[in-house]
């Protein structure tokens, strides 16, 4: 009884891995970059600019000029996004949608109101396609529940290979290197077992955070619809409807100076919903400071709400307070502790070491699959079970050496398309997954080994020659980003680096391993 | 205190308590002393492991207050014990000797940053 359910667990966590681990893998390796997107928006956006900080009047004339902007070229935009200066970024950014419902960006000079033109910008999603890659596959909310489905599967493969490891506390330290698939299974347990808290909580948190889109019979069932679930919840009024009527808009600048003064910090985004209508909704986010996240978990910067044509004010979610009750606030601390926005650096690096770990153990759950099968031909699927396998093994090479390929190609692509080009942004993500789609055929038409180093090779090439790139692209070079103190940029550079020459090491093991297993067919 | 400071004490403390606990096992105390451990020594080496345990949770604890300090204490732990994983069976003595040397050196940088 006891062996058949643990064989009927080894089932589920073979298969279930397997079927997931393709795009787990991809999702652990965009979301461990993600930890950082901000340095990765930063390295892909416009070089840095010295930005003195905007006093208080300053702000307020940019909000004004950015306004007049909008009025001119977005009049009948759904909504307005004011990105006031800071955080390494010196221009005010304006986002919109045209007429066919294209989101539109303008770049502004925030004191004299000139357009900067498109060029100096490059225009990208940066580090935020990582993390939106990550939770939703950039296929909207389609994404999300995929996402959410192969996530309720890590947690299965998570328990079941538990059940599974007979021998969990005595092998806790073990790793017995070059023995083939002992040493990968080692691998594979030790990745799973000595990150097992981390794993488990980045999992369950990841849906926790849309509990509303994975659960929502109880809100339907209760709610006329989310936006009433949130006014009773948070017990404030709703957002105003859409009147259809013109009314103008009280000067944008004002209602910045209260919603400071409200929220007790500077303003670093405003929103607004239907401007120039009656009913328009004006939105002002907090800047985060840098003792936020020090002590606490639940790090927000504030959001104060007003209507848009009277100025009056909606409701106001203070800095660092929580509101809603217990319930919502221990969905706040799950999404914080899946969105390591506390602790600083250190905790940065520790989400990032733990999400590649998390990656690792896919990976080696992946070749472990194939190379058991690679050993014994269990005829599992009749006469097609060697096409079967091969196919599997094509799928795990683009799953993991693939995606590897394309997220370190995104960063190249961001340096090699013209900055003039038109919706560039949404142009890098489609080149992104023409790296990764292509991936596949390479996969198939190589030789699995073959397949497997020429990808990590190209990808360590790609990481490797990344400082240069840059330089040759932007004339900014590693050391000079050093030595002006730009840890980010460098950062970024530095971390790629770092993995290329692991990437290089695994590359160049497998093509050995690859000969070697030639040789004797070459004697003959 | 920066949290820098404490993340490195922590990690260090947090690596000397898992190198401690592998080698209270069989396998890993006979890979440097090639024997067993007594019953006595294989207690000792538990209990001091789970006290470095302790330390490096209270290292994060200063640096980061008790509600961060506990995530970064979990994540330490497992970041520590993978490296403590990769480095045993390649330089098991160097292991002990990185142990040894940390563990003390974190003790001391936390008590000259708690004044």
């Amino acid at each position: 009884m006891k062996e058949g359910f643990r064989h009927s667990m080894a089932w589920l966590h073979t298969w279930g891995g397997l079927l997931f681990g393709w795009l787990l893998f991809a999702v652990f390796i965009t979301g461990s970059l993600g930890v950082f997107d901000e340095a990765i928006s930063r390295w892909m956006g416009p070089p840095a600019q010295a930005t003195a900080a905007l006093s208080s009047e300053q702000r307020m004339e940019a909000v004004r000029l950015a306004t007049r902007h909008l009025e001119q070229t977005a009049a009948h935009s759904p909504f307005w996004g004011i990105r006031l200066p800071g955080e390494g970024e010196g221009s005010l950014r304006l986002a919109w949608r045209d007429g066919v419902g294209q989101l539109r960006i303008d770049h502004l000079d925030p004191l004299s109101g000139t357009p900067l033109p498109a060029t100096a910008q490059r225009e990208s999603d940066g580090g935020h396609h990582f993390v939106h890659m990550h939770f939703q596959l950039q296929a909207g909310t389609f994404g999300i529940w995929l996402v959410g489905l192969a996530t309720v599967a890590l947690l299965v493969a998570l328990i079941s290979g538990v059940v599974v490891h007979k021998r969990i506390f005595k092998d806790f330290f073990t790793f017995r290197p070059a023995k083939g698939q002992r040493s990968w299974l080692d691998g594979h347990n030790a990745a799973g077992v000595l990150t097992l808290p981390f794993q488990l909580m980045i999992a369950y948190s990841g849906l926790v955070v849309f509990y509303d889109t994975y659960m929502p019979a109880a809100i339907a069932a209760n709610f006329h619809d989310v936006d009433h679930y949130e006014q009773a919840l948070l017990e404030r009024p709703g957002r105003p409807a859409r009147q259809g009527v013109a009314a103008p808009l009280l000067p944008l600048e004002c209602l910045l100076a209260v919603g400071e003064t409200r929220l007790g910090r500077e303003a670093r985004f405003l929103v607004l919903s239907a401007p120039g209508d009656a009913g328009a909704l004006v939105r002002i986010f907090g800047r985060p400071l840098a003792e936020d996240g020090q002590q606490e978990l639940v790090v927000n910067s504030g959001v104060a709400a007003f209507k848009g044509a009277t100025g009056e004010a909606l409701w106001l979610e203070e800095p660092g307070l929580a509101q809603g009750g217990g319930a919502l606030l221990t969905q706040q601390v799950m999404v914080a502790l899946h969105f390591v926005r506390f602790g600083g650096y250190p905790l940065k690096w520790l989400y990032f070491v733990s999400g590649l770990v998390g990656a690792v153990l896919i990976a080696t759950g992946l070749v472990l699959f194939s190379l058991k099968r690679r050993k014994r031909q269990t005829p599992e699927f009749g006469a097609a079970t060697a096409s079967i396998h091969r196919l599997i093994e094509a799928l795990n090479v683009a799953a993991v050496a693939g995606i590897s390929l394309a997220c370190i190609a995104f960063f190249w692509i961001n340096r090699l398309l013209p900055t003039a080009l038109e919706q560039r942004a949404e142009w890098e993500i489609s080149l992104f997954f023409a790296v990764w789609a292509l991936s596949l055929p390479h996969a198939l038409l190589r030789p699995p080994l073959r397949a497997w180093w020429e990808q990590l090779g190209l990808a360590a090439l790609l990481c490797l020659t990344l400082p240069l790139i840059n330089a040759i692209t932007t004339g900014d070079q590693l050391l000079a980003a050093l030595a002006r103190g730009d840890g980010a940029r460098a950062g970024v550079e530095l971390v790629a680096v770092a993995i290329g020459l692991l990437l290089a090491w695994l590359a160049w093991q497998l093509r050995r391993r690859q000969r070697l297993a030639m040789e004797p067919l070459e004697v003959h | 205190m920066a949290p820098f400071t404490t993340s490195v004490a922590a990690l260090a403390l947090a690596f000397a308590g898992l190198t401690t606990l592998a080698l209270a096992m069989a396998r890993h105390y006979g890979a440097i002393w090639r024997r067993s451990p007594t019953a006595a020594e294989a207690a000792l080496l538990r209990a001091l492991g789970a006290l470095l345990l302790l330390e490096a949770l209270l290292a994060c604890t200063l640096g980061w207050g008790v509600v961060v300090g506990l995530v970064a204490w979990f994540c330490l732990l497992s970041v520590a014990g993978l490296g403590l994983v990769l480095l045993l069976p390649y330089a098991p003595q160097r292991v002990l000797l990185l142990a040894q040397a940390g563990a003390p050196l974190a003790l001391l940088l936390l008590l000259a940053g708690g004044r």
